[in-house]
């Protein structure tokens, strides 16, 4: 019995596996250097970027909050994200449903076109709007950044939604109707409250999605009105100083909050 | 006084992409009276249900509750009260928000939907289960809830899908008598879909057995199933022996052949004489017996297998090249002992025997 269970689950410590974990730490310390890097880097008080930094200070993060040049841009963002997060979850909900609870002609050739600002090169996407927004005159309007957004935000978003649909029981709707609610409320009672962690996730995600593009925002905004990360962009070229990591640090922590609390209402919904 | 409506269903059909899943159903029923649509997979039975509940457009025909068309109401203008087998709880609600989820949706007055819930968790014994969450309570204990649920708000219809089909069959005796109890006891009008002929026959005041989209019988339990109407239902419903013959003469002692050249006397029928039909029996209406046994109809057979049922067993008795009959014993201690091989006689009752045409 026991010579089996050796030869079904190898040792901890074979040689095979002390490779297999060290591969793996390296790999994962590549990845998370630079933001380790950033970190540190935004809490040094010298007037350059250096690592290691020669103590500890806030001023970097001061010097963020006290310049309205990094204020106007982080309300764009913000501005931007909420709205994109907004529009991309109505319009995704619409969409879903219609993929997925009714049939018609070129079904899936809509749902393909719909995933595929994943597979398309974001700098495509982004000339093809820039001259597109040229001629409809909304080049650098918000309503313009929010459009080219929602475009990449709604396959997370139709991805999300979809596969909470497709495993939500339709039986409960027509409970519901057949106990006396309209389809309206139906909705309201029965449907959004059960598809409430798709759809917080599914915004979420959207946010993110807005949050982190840098891409569509060089194409699009302008220079007097960009978001966070065209601020940096800009700053990078210009005076490399340690505001940057400062910033940075901030929106890694706002996206690794983002996806904490996907991943917390992800566990509770599975455990109610 | 039935608080239930009554209903009619009018030469009901539906068509999917040109086929038909149902095709021509009409019937009445008295308020308070529970019918059980019986049949097999497919044969119409839930598709009906679920026009009678708004779900399912009909292609044509008409549903009357208490006279008046509901045929074209939208489902959550109907009031009538649905229980699917799944339950369908809403699982973000305690058992009580399910209970009143159909008050609140009517605006029902807080006070009076408190009465409301607290008298029907109460009739389906789950008081001290009020504040939980579905996922926290059995398949019983569910389907209580999503009883309760259907009734609460005093409908005019309940509508009963598989109910107890996700249960076991201890629970499920136990929640079929409940359910047959607060139905009369609340004078519901109740229309039960299943599959299992024994439900059908114990909770229900009429059976529609559906097969292929039609009403294949329809009547009261004790005539569907000793009086089938037709060899579809007879099967369907418990064991059956069918066995050929050729019809006598018509007149008031009317008989027929069997194949093996015994001539037994038939019950009254319309069928011509010298067309072949077949005698249906029921095996526990068969009686092993002697050759001096007073029976009217007695033909000769040999024991070919016993299957032991603990309360009863049932025998294979060979009485025609070809023709084995079924017939069942209870088990008294008492009488002779048979063993595979006896030569015996079966007889019965004319009364007990319906002719089927062929």
């Amino acid at each position: 019995m026991s010579t089996q269970r050796m030869t079904l689950a190898p040792s901890r410590r074979s040689p095979v596996s002390i490779l297999l974990a060290a591969f793996s730490i390296t790999v994962l310390a590549i990845l998370f250097a630079p933001i380790v890097v950033i970190v540190v880097v935004s809490f040094s008080p010298g007037d350059i970027m250096e690592f290691p930094p020669q103590g500890f200070s806030l001023r970097w993060y001061e010097a963020y909050v006290s310049n309205p040049m990094w204020m106007t841009a982080t309300r764009i963002s913000f501005l931007v994200a909420t709205l994109t997060a907004i529009l991309s979850l109505v319009l995704g909900f619409m969409v879903s449903v219609a993929l997925v609870r009714s049939s018609f002609p070129g079904k899936n050739a809509v749902r393909i076109f719909l995933m595929s600002p994943l597979i398309i090169p974001k700098i495509i996407i982004a000339v093809g709007l820039y001259f597109l927004y040229v001629r409809m005159r909304i080049l650098g309007t918000t309503f313009g950044l929010v459009a080219a957004h929602t475009l990449i935000a709604m396959p997370y978003v139709v991805m999300i939604i979809s596969a909470a649909l497709y495993s939500f029981d339709r039986r409960l709707e027509w409970a519901a109707r057949g106990l006396g609610a309209s389809p309206l409320s139906a909705l309201r009672h029965v449907t959004f409250p059960m598809l409430r962690p798709a759809i917080i996730s599914a915004a979420l995600f959207a946010f993110i999605a807005s949050f982190d593009d840098i891409i569509l925002s060089l194409f699009l905004t302008k220079l007097t009105a960009p978001t966070l990360p065209r601020q940096i962009w800009v700053n990078v070229q210009q005076i490399i100083d340690p505001t940057i990591a400062a910033v940075s640090t901030l929106m890694t922590l706002i996206s690794v909050l983002g996806l904490w609390l996907v991943a917390l209402i992800q566990k509770l919904s599975s455990r109610g | 006084m039935p608080q239930g409506a009554s209903l009619s269903l009018r030469d009901l059909e539906k068509y999917y992409d040109g086929s038909g899943a149902v095709l021509g159903v009409s019937l009445d029923l008295e308020p308070g009276k529970f019918l059980t649509l019986l049949g097999p997979s497919g044969s119409g039975k839930t598709t009906t249900l679920m026009m009678i509940a708004g779900f399912v457009d009909p292609t044509a025909g008409e549903i009357l509750v208490n006279g008046r068309s509901v045929t074209r109401v939208p489902a959550h203008k109907r009031d009538m009260g649905m229980v699917f087998q799944s339950y369908a709880l809403f699982p973000h609600m305690t058992v009580r928000e399910n209970v009143g989820f159909p008050l609140r949706m009517r605006g029902v007055a807080r006070s009076e939907a408190e009465d409301r819930i607290a008298t029907f968790v109460k009739l389906v014994g789950l008081e001290a289960l009020a504040k939980r969450y579905p996922q926290q309570l059995s398949g019983g204990q569910q389907q209580r809830v999503a009883l309760a649920r259907a009734m609460v708000f005093s409908p005019s219809l309940v509508l009963m899908d598989e109910p107890l089909g996700a249960l076991d069959r201890r629970l499920r005796l136990q929640m079929q008598e409940e359910i047959k109890g607060i139905q009369r006891e609340l004078g519901l009008t109740v229309i039960y879909v299943t599959h299992d002929q024994e439900e059908a026959l114990t909770m229900s005041d009429v059976v529609a057995v559906m097969d292929g989209g039609r009403i294949s019988s329809y009547g009261s339990p004790r005539d569907i199933y000793e009086r089938p109407q037709n060899r579809f239902v007879a099967n369907f419903i418990g064991e059956s022996n069918f066995i050929p013959c050729r019809l006598g003469d018509q007149g008031e002692a009317r008989r027929c052949e069997l194949i093996s050249g015994h001539s037994v006397a038939i019950a009254p029928t319309d069928a011509p004489a010298g067309s072949s039909a077949v005698i249906f029996l029921r095996p526990e209406r068969l009686r092993l017996c002697k050759a001096d046994d007073p029976l009217p109809n007695k033909v000769p057979g040999r024991i070919t297998g016993e299957i032991y049922l603990g309360d009863s067993s049932l025998y294979r008795v060979r009485i025609a090249e070809g023709v084995e009959v079924k017939v069942k014993r209870p088990n008294r201690g008492i009488g002779m002992p048979i063993v595979e091989g006896d030569e015996l006689m079966v007889g019965w009752k004319t009364t007990d025997s319906v002719i089927l045409q062929t």
